[in-house]
């Protein structure tokens, strides 16, 4: 029998960042831009309980175009945040966005 | 001790070792290096003290009286250690001592946050003994100069007790102690263990991304991550490796590089179909932020190849260490993956190394694979890793030839004079009758 593992909801701007960022394309050439966005995603997902598993999506979406998108969703997330954690966790989002992660974020 | 003693012999062989600009550097360091000398004592690494210190003692425990006599002798009052450290000496002799002052110091703070483990025993502290005589022996030898640079700055007394070692006999217990040790196996000591997780570094030069690296190396075979904090890792080694990339100019490691930063990249997003309730440590990411912090400072101020290099030459052995960390995360059972089996709602499930393996793993493994070519491509390190694996002469070797010079005493017109006035009693005080 296996264990249930306690899950937490997404909040709705939260979802909306990681879809976009969850679209980009395997080959997108802006390798950059995709590390960049690969580093806010993991920074959102880094929650206790854990976020519950999402599904596979199409990848079609450019990675400037995501980040663009969910920068705006985030900039929402943060003013609709329920706790100190989840601002400073999309603000490292953000950070992580721009290029410049916060070094200290607590994973 | 490799440097303490390197110092010392050159201070040996200096014909002025301690001009008056040097004093209170030369104090320092004479006082930091009995320091690390009881301290080694304290925790048994070289030998116990005697009882006594006799001839008969002498001959029948000389580690013992060398260190009675030792830890007996004057301690001088010496300048503030954090102003040795941080005044820019101006001469040669005062360089030699605040150089050994310092490594004297960070000496002593080593030997005492290593891991006891690590600490040599046995017949294992027989060169960490032989190497103590050394330095003791060298410091009794420099008492001289130093008490006569004491007295020419009018401290009458401190220069009087330092004449008193001299003749204390220390130099003797020391030569029988050195000679003792060379009687059997002196192979160098395992390096002392820093216990636990090394705390990350601050990046902000070539010598300091090697640390860097190495200590990235330390966190993840020791520390415990989430697939979240692997996933920021790998991400933030990927753009390490791209700027790497940029740095280094079109090339074929270039391109490897670039490779390299896609197969990571790629990785890094099937962790985002991994989970965990598990802690998670955060040095290793701090760590490869610092990295990539200081390679793209380097890009941006438009220099040094050099550093995209080391980026080649660390880039596989650290995505060897994440896949061997994400890997053992999965079979000790700390992570979760999404339970293939329909339900009312998505589940994690644990995640193992049979049916359910986090895709990523095979991600990792082909990353790790890709970068082999790298490190060949980018060729060996001319500063190379091994620098921290070169033997360093310890002071037993280097200050040999130093002490024994001095060990050699003038004999007296005759036989029947003594070489030394009596214990307490300098030259000049001596009463003729």
């Amino acid at each position: 029998m296996s264990q249930i593992i306690e899950t937490q909801p997404v909040p709705a701007h939260i979802a909306r960042a990681l879809d976009a960022l969850d679209g980009i394309r395997d080959d997108d050439p802006n390798l950059d831009a995709c590390c960049r966005a690969g580093l806010a995603a993991a920074t959102l997902r880094a929650v206790r309980p854990p976020y519950p598993p999402r599904p596979t999506l199409e990848a079609a979406v450019p990675a400037a175009a995501a980040i663009e998108t969910a920068d705006q969703a985030l900039v929402e997330a943060t003013e609709a945040a329920t706790t100190a954690e989840e601002a400073v966790r999309c603000a490292a989002a953000r950070a992580a966005l721009r290029g410049e992660p916060m070094e200290s974020f607590p994973w | 001790m490799s440097e303490i003693g390197r110092r010392l012999a050159l201070l040996l062989a200096e014909p002025a070792p301690v001009p008056a600009a040097s004093l209170s550097a030369a104090l320092a360091a004479r006082e930091s290096t009995l320091q690390l000398l009881d301290t080694l004592l304290a925790d048994g690494a070289i030998g116990r003290r005697a009882n006594g210190g006799g001839v008969t003692e002498l001959a029948r425990n000389p580690t013992g009286v060398m260190n009675t006599l030792r830890a007996k002798g004057p301690r001088l009052p010496a300048a503030d250690s954090h102003e040795v450290l941080v005044t820019e000496p101006t001469g040669r002799a005062e360089t030699l001592w605040a150089g050994v002052h310092r490594h004297a110091v960070v000496a002593r703070h080593e030997w005492e946050t290593a891991d006891r483990a690590s600490r040599p025993t046995g017949k294992g502290t027989w060169p960490l003994t032989a190497d103590s005589a050394a330095l003791a022996a060298a410091l009794t030898h420099l008492d001289v100069p130093l008490g006569g640079a004491l007295r020419r700055a009018g401290r009458t007394a401190d220069a009087d007790l330092l004449d008193q070692t001299r003749w204390s006999g220390l130099d003797v217990a020391a030569r029988e102690v050195w000679a003792l040790a060379h009687r059997g196996d002196l192979t160098d000591p395992p390096p002392l263990r820093n216990p636990g997780v090394p705390n990350p570094v601050v990046v902000r030069s070539g010598p300091g991304q090697r640390e860097g690296g190495r200590r990235l190396l330390t966190q993840l075979r020791l520390a415990h991550l989430s697939p979240q904090a692997t996933a920021a890792l790998l991400n933030l080694h990927g753009q390490t490796v791209l700027a790497a990339a940029q740095l280094v100019g079109t090339s074929p490691i270039a391109e490897r590089l670039v490779d390299h930063a896609r197969a990571v990249h790629l990785a890094a997003r099937r962790l985002n179909a991994a989970a965990t309730i598990e802690g998670s440590d955060q040095r290793a990411v701090m760590q490869a932020h610092q990295l990539k912090t200081f390679v793209e400072a380097e890009l941006r101020a438009g220099r040094r190849a050099d550093v995209g290099l080391t980026v080649a030459r660390q880039a596989p052995q650290i995505i060897t260490a994440i896949n061997e960390r994400a890997t053992t995360e999965v079979r000790e059972g700390r992570w979760l993956v999404p339970d293939a089996v329909e339900h009312d709602q998505p589940l994690w499930i644990q995640a193992d190394m049979g049916d359910h393996q986090p895709g990523a793993l095979g991600y990792l493994t082909a990353a790790t694979v890709g970068a082999v070519e790298l490190a060949q491509l980018a060729g060996p390190d001319p500063m190379s890793v091994n620098i921290a694996d070169a033997r360093l002469q310890p002071p037993r070797e280097t200050l040999a030839q130093a002490v024994a010079t001095r060990m050699n005493v003038t004999r007296p017109d005759e036989p029947a004079a003594r070489l030394a006035p009596p214990t307490g009693v300098r030259p000049e005080q001596q009463v003729h009758l």
